[in-house]
């Protein structure tokens, strides 16, 4: 019953660059966007590090043709950014005849309007309708002209993920044509502050999967995949970048913020995902991993992948060591690397890493790895309330 | 396959949980509803209680009485819908952050700014099964009913805990009332029937309903469909898709015996729902439910436990009644909006 | 100072219904006896700043420090600035 899903288009805007090209170069240079914290106006500036992209609202606005007087949020010129990309690299125009959706997540909504105006409602009170989550996501859908079916999911870390997996059910049961879907989040004092307060934040370049990682850095971005029907492809005659071909969603139930110490919910998570592929847990070529730096998603995650792969796990890397932990928008920009991965058959390295950790005993991947067989991969997001979610991309 | 909606209960301005029917008798609140919480204390001990709060502790424990009375020990699957989520503590995270000038923050509030619900009822049930959070505005409760019938379709799955849930505060109250969102002027929960000023009456409440993909005698309804049109300012428009949905599912406005609007006391945004009703639903009953529970995002989830109520006792109080057309409820419709967009449609019928 | 602690134990980590004689000053907080978590130790931390002016910038601290009333008084008193 369930028909084939492709993706047709990417979109994608991070610390390291401001479209999927640009993004492409920096993953394959080696090169990290995290670093010094210039625009984000906050007191721990020169106490943290963190992938932002290194434009103003202004400049976003601007490039987007957007009077930058509408004073909109960071989170919107974000999104609105990466689905336009998406949508023209796809080859569509939202408005025709057939039935478009648009369905994103984020944790943050417009909360970096509301702090700087909360107590200012006489300089700027357009936060107030500004600041819900769904009302971002209803600003880009109308900026980029699709009005049929228009959502907004929230579960924290892996938002990004839960919008695709949603999207490519819409899709697979016939209730849409076409989903742009994937995750968008902008950097925020009350984010940093939140997370600062957990004590998870890395002073410095973020370090995951590594025996002495101190933390995540946070970062910010925008990133859209186009999902389209198997039907519409062959009326169209489209070639499809690549296949979604797998996906599912658990709950670790283990505790509000911290993962199990055996990996339970991302490990059942893989493993449904794999079951959805029709795969085996051997085909897997790469794992585009979680892996924030902190100390308990990495000791997590890695035990569950033991679980899962045995003594075979495939090559793995987080690119957040590129981009910082950009929370709602991960599980899209992080889907857009995995389609890159398939396109270009290159495997992401992990940046910054040095010794494995001590009960894993296993490394990621250290250098780019070009001309790579890769025909799946897995791609982890995992969010506060035991959210995990897996998503995977296939060849053709 | 069809949906069967098993247990329906709310936490709301009335006097409705657990397991009561619609009230008679109104409880009149003053510019906007608060919820008349339970005693948590019944459910939980202090040691629980100090991670969850007001929403939480709402959300969990209108949870336990939907499972209780659905007569399972845990959900396949919890999926909810929210418009502004955890407001309390995410005001409490903000003002603590601007007032100490970034200064040493408790993490508490910050961790419940999240999907912090559905996650504790499934710390609370041990349910590992898929669990996430809509948070589309008015048509967050919407999305989640929707995504529960992709869920049936595509996974394993018996039983979903499909849920909707809001709350508001005074500063927020305030914050909206200063921009003409909330109603300017003292009014009642009782005026929004009669309203000719613009601004919504706001409210808050938790519901909570369990699906199930098998019948059971005692269901209070059928799910037979939920749609969602994102943007469409065209009434015409409007009036062809409700045609065209009743006709995929063999149904004409005239089969429909209730439909309940969305009226929420904004008398601009009211319009629409009168000039359809009248229109396109001419022959059927006209009723609405936010003078119960006022307007906020996720009041839907308290209109479907309204129209499952409805349906089970076969009867609506005069008070939520809008025309005199009085009919057996086999079929029952909910419409909702917000100034032309996510215009909403839930669709229940009588089990057989 | 073990009275006022309770108090303000039971205020920061938003323990309404607990009552003061219900704590016991010797028992462990964290694991058996409260079962307390890693998240009520970053709010005990806030309080050991708000309250005693003593900053402790490392959750690992935390868990000799925190290991019951007795030990938090100990220390208190060890380090505060204000008497």
């Amino acid at each position: 019953m369930a028909g084939k899903v492709y993706i047709t288009g990417i979109g994608v805007i991070s610390a390291i660059g401001k479209n999927a090209a640009e993004n492409l170069e920096s993953l394959k240079k080696q090169k990290t966007g995290i670093g010094k914290i210039e625009i984000l106006e906050t007191k721990y500036r020169n106490d943290f590090v963190a992938g932002e992209i290194k434009l103003t609202n202004t400049q976003l606005a601007e490039f987007l043709g957007i009077n930058p007087v509408l004073n909109l949020p960071r989170t919107t010129l974000l999104a609105i950014t990466a689905a336009k990309e998406a949508i023209l690299n796809a080859g569509f125009d939202p408005q025709d005849n057939l039935r478009n959706g648009f369905v994103a997540g984020t944790t943050v909504g417009g909360m970096d309007k509301t702090e700087k105006y909360y107590y200012h409602t006489d300089q700027n009170s357009a936060f107030i309708k500004s600041h819900s989550f769904g009302n971002i996501t209803e600003q880009a859908a109308e900026h980029i002209g699709i009005t049929q079916y228009v959502t907004t999911l929230n579960t924290a870390c892996s938002s990004g993920a839960n919008a695709i997996l949603h999207g490519t059910r819409l899709i697979q049961q016939g209730l849409l044509d076409r989903v742009v879907a994937g995750g968008f989040d902008a950097l925020s004092k009350f984010t940093l502050n939140g997370f600062k307060s957990l004590f998870i934040l890395s002073p410095d370049l973020c370090t995951p999967f590594d025996k002495n990682r101190k933390g995540l850095n946070l970062g910010e971005g925008a990133g859209f995949v186009v999902l389209e029907s198997e039907e519409l492809l062959m009326k169209t005659g489209k070639v499809p970048l690549c296949r979604l071909s797998g996906y599912a969603n658990t709950n670790d139930a283990f505790h509000q913020t911290t993962s199990s110490p055996n990996g339970e919910g991302a490990y059942l998570t893989m493993e449904k995902a794999i079951i959805r592929a029709g795969i085996k847990v051997s085909d897997i070529d790469y794992i585009n991993l979680h892996g924030t730096g902190t100390d308990n998603n990495d000791l997590s995650e890695g035990m569950a992948l033991i679980r899962l792969f045995g003594n075979n796990i495939p090559p793995f890397s987080s690119t957040k060591s590129y981009i910082g932990h950009t929370l709602g928008a991960a599980g899209g920009i992080e889907a857009v690397f995995s389609v890159l991965s398939i396109t270009e058959k290159l495997i992401f390295p992990n940046l910054f890493f040095r010794e494995p950790i001590e009960e894993l005993g296993f490394s990621p991947v250290k250098d780019l790895i070009s001309d790579a067989r890769v025909q799946n991969v897995l791609s982890n997001s995992f969010g506060f309330g035991g959210n995990n979610t897996s998503l995977i991309f296939s060849t053709n | 396959m069809n949906i069967y909606i098993r247990a329906a209960q709310t936490i709301s301005p009335q006097d409705t949980f657990p397991g009561k029917g619609i009230p008679e008798n109104i409880k009149v609140h003053e510019n906007y509803l608060k919820c008349i919480l339970p005693d948590f204390k019944k459910y939980f001990n202090p040691i629980q209680l100090r991670r969850m709060n007001t929403l939480i502790k709402s959300g969990n424990v209108c949870a336990i009485e939907a499972l209780k009375e659905a007569g399972i020990d845990k959900p396949d699957a919890i999926i909810t819908g929210t418009g502004l989520g955890c407001v309390e503590d995410t005001e409490r995270f903000l003002h603590n952050m601007l007032h100490t000038n970034e200064g040493l923050l408790a993490p508490t509030s910050f961790i419940q700014s999240h999907n912090a619900i559905g996650a504790q009822i499934a710390l609370n049930f041990d349910c590992k099964g898929y669990n996430v959070l809509f948070a589309h505005k008015t048509a967050s409760f919407e999305s989640a009913l929707l995504d529960s019938i992709l869920h049936f379709n595509d996974s394993e799955v018996s039983d979903i805990l499909v849920g909707g849930f809001d709350e508001i505060t005074l500063e927020n109250y305030n914050l909206k009332k200063g921009i003409g969102q909330f109603k300017g002027i003292p009014s009642t929960n009782l005026d929004i029937h009669s309203s000719i000023s613009t601004g919504s009456i706001p409210g808050e409440g938790i519901s909570f309903c369990v699906l199930s993909d098998h019948p059971f005698s005692g269901d209070y309804a059928i799910l037979e469909s939920v749609k969602i049109l994102s943007f469409c300012s065209s009434e015409e428009s409007i009036k062809e898709w409700f045609i065209k949905i009743l006709f995929n599912h063999g149904l004409v406005p005239d089969n429909i015996d209730l439909v309940l609007s969305g009226l929420n006391g904004d008398f601009e945004n009211d319009k629409i729902y009168n000039r359809i009703l009248n229109c396109c639903f001419k022959n059927s009953g006209h009723g609405y439910y936010k003078h119960l529970c006022g307007e906020y995002d996720t009041a839907t989830s308290f209109g479907m436990w309204f129209a499952c109520n409805a349906i089970k006792r076969n009867h609506i109080p005069s008070h939520s009644l809008l025309n005199e057309k009085s009919r057996p409820l086999n079929h029952v419709l909910i419409y909702n909006q917000d100034n032309m967009k996510n215009h909403c449609m839930i669709l229940l019928r009588r089990p057989s | 100072m073990i009275a006022k602690l309770k108090l303000l134990i039971i205020k920061q980590l938003n323990l309404e219904d607990l009552k003061p004689e219900d704590i016991d000053a010797k028992a462990p907080l964290f694991g058996e006896g409260l079962g307390l978590d890693s998240i009520d130790a970053l709010e005990l931390m806030v309080l050991m700043d708000s309250e005693y002016g003593i900053k402790i910038n490392d959750p690992s601290e935390g868990k000799k420090i925190f290991f019951s009333l007795e030990t938090m008084a100990k220390f208190i008193e060890e380090n505060s600035k204000i008497q």
